[in-house]
């Protein structure tokens, strides 16, 4: 759980507060005020997750990079077998040729 | 050609038995939970940026509903949320990890495809027929083995240790991922959640005023399509929020699942006393090679 929780249950506690005063409110002026108030405390719930997610934002770059290093692993792996392949065939010609000059002396 | 028979020596492994296999149904299960992770970076970004606009226009048709309250139409533009602005750091880790899962699978696609496999069967066949005229040279004595030691669980076994041992280095870092990826989630989903029991909380006021004034068919129809959008706007929250009655978020699964599929690809069963062999019969054939190219350098 997030090392804020303190502050998300106050918002929330504010949020729910502004809801209920915007419900009962018996005038357009506090209706009014009732709303800026709950935009208020949800302006600073996306501000303390966009913090939060800044401070992380940081260990993806390496993580990333070397996701991407795993994958050249990989295709370095495909090249590879891609070049035995090739390589194997090569071999079989020199088997067949071996095979005739064998029969031939 | 030196080098070309050298190449021979990873195909030894006659007495190979047991080694380890490509198993294409994890690596696809691997494969789709990384786009499954993917997906819900992707979700998690939007899923708060949309329901901020939900409310908002709830917000406005609220207002306008109430009568007196200013208003506006259309809804008010407003700009991003913080948390959406630094979100894609997220989506292009995942989608290294989906590129990742996709070398994975064309790799393992490659040990246990049909190319390699063919090769190796021709080069086997034609060693066993070649085996009978060279053993009548003495020069040629110890080609004997290759009709047996070439096999493709040799090559098979060597390609698919080198992949476990990429993957091997990279599980750290998915294990990494995950747990960052896990936290980042849980905090988009409090922000989520709580703008959800707002929504909640503006449909049930309006639900409200519906029931105080309006006809019996208002009220029905009302009920009717709060419950229908709130159905859709709970699924579409649902990688980040629970299902109403409790449960866990869907991103939990999608990342537990994610490890679990490339710890088990990562762990795979290795027997050393099998690679042990193959690496003898290697050696052995290391040297039949060597004659094999000199006296074919000199033909």
């Amino acid at each position: 759980m997030t090392t804020n929780q303190d502050a998300y249950d106050r918002i929330r506690a504010g949020k729910v507060a502004a809801n209920l005063g915007y419900s009962q409110a018996q005038t357009v002026s506090d209706a009014n005020r009732f709303l800026d108030l709950y935009y208020v405390y949800d302006d600073e719930l996306d501000r303390l997750v966009a913090d939060e997610l800044m401070k992380s934002s940081v260990q993806y770059k390496p993580l990333t990079q070397a996701l991407k290093g795993a994958k050249k692993d990989l295709e370095d792996i495909i090249d590879n077998i891609q070049k035995l392949v090739q390589t194997t065939e090569a071999a079989l010609k020199i088997v067949t040729i071996f095979s005739k000059i064998v029969a031939i002396i | 050609m030196s080098k070309q028979l050298r190449v021979l020596a990873l195909l030894a492994a006659a007495a190979l038995a047991g080694c380890a296999s490509v198993d294409a149904g994890d690596i696809q299960k691997f494969g789709v939970a990384t786009a499954a992770v993917a997906e819900a970076a992707r979700e998690a970004g939007e899923i708060n940026e949309n329901l901020t606009n939900t409310i908002r226009i709830e917000d406005q048709a609220g207002r306008f509903a109430r009568g007196g309250l200013r208003y506006d139409f259309p809804p008010p533009y407003r700009e991003k949320s913080r948390i959406a602005s630094g979100w894609e750091t997220r989506v292009a880790y995942a989608e290294a990890l989906v590129a990742y899962g996709n070398a994975l699978s064309m790799a393992a696609a490659g040990v246990g495809g049909p190319d390699i496999g063919a090769a190796v069967d021709n080069l086997k066949n034609t060693a066993t027929k070649a085996a009978p005229n060279v053993l009548a040279r003495p020069a040629f004595a110890q080609v004997a083995n290759a009709s047996v030691i070439i096999a493709k669980q040799g090559i098979t076994m060597a390609a698919w240790q080198r992949i476990q041992t990429a993957m091997r280095r990279a599980h750290p870092v998915l294990v990494q991922g995950n747990a960052l990826l896990a936290a980042d989630f849980a905090s988009v989903g409090i922000a989520v959640g709580d703008r959800y029991d707002d929504w909640l909380m503006m449909k049930r006021r309006v639900l409200t005023a519906i029931r105080q004034n309006g006809s019996a068919k208002e009220r029905y129809d009302a009920y009717r399509l709060f419950v229908s959008e709130q159905q859709t706007l709970a699924r579409s929250l649902a990688i980040l929020v629970p299902a109403q009655g409790g449960g866990k978020p869907g991103y939990m699964a999608v990342l537990d699942k994610m490890a679990a599929a490339h710890k088990k690809l990562a762990e795979g069963e290795q027997n050393p006393a099998t690679l042990a062999e193959f690496l003898a019969a290697a050696q052995q054939f290391q040297g039949l090679a060597e004659i094999l190219a000199v006296n074919g350098d000199k033909s």
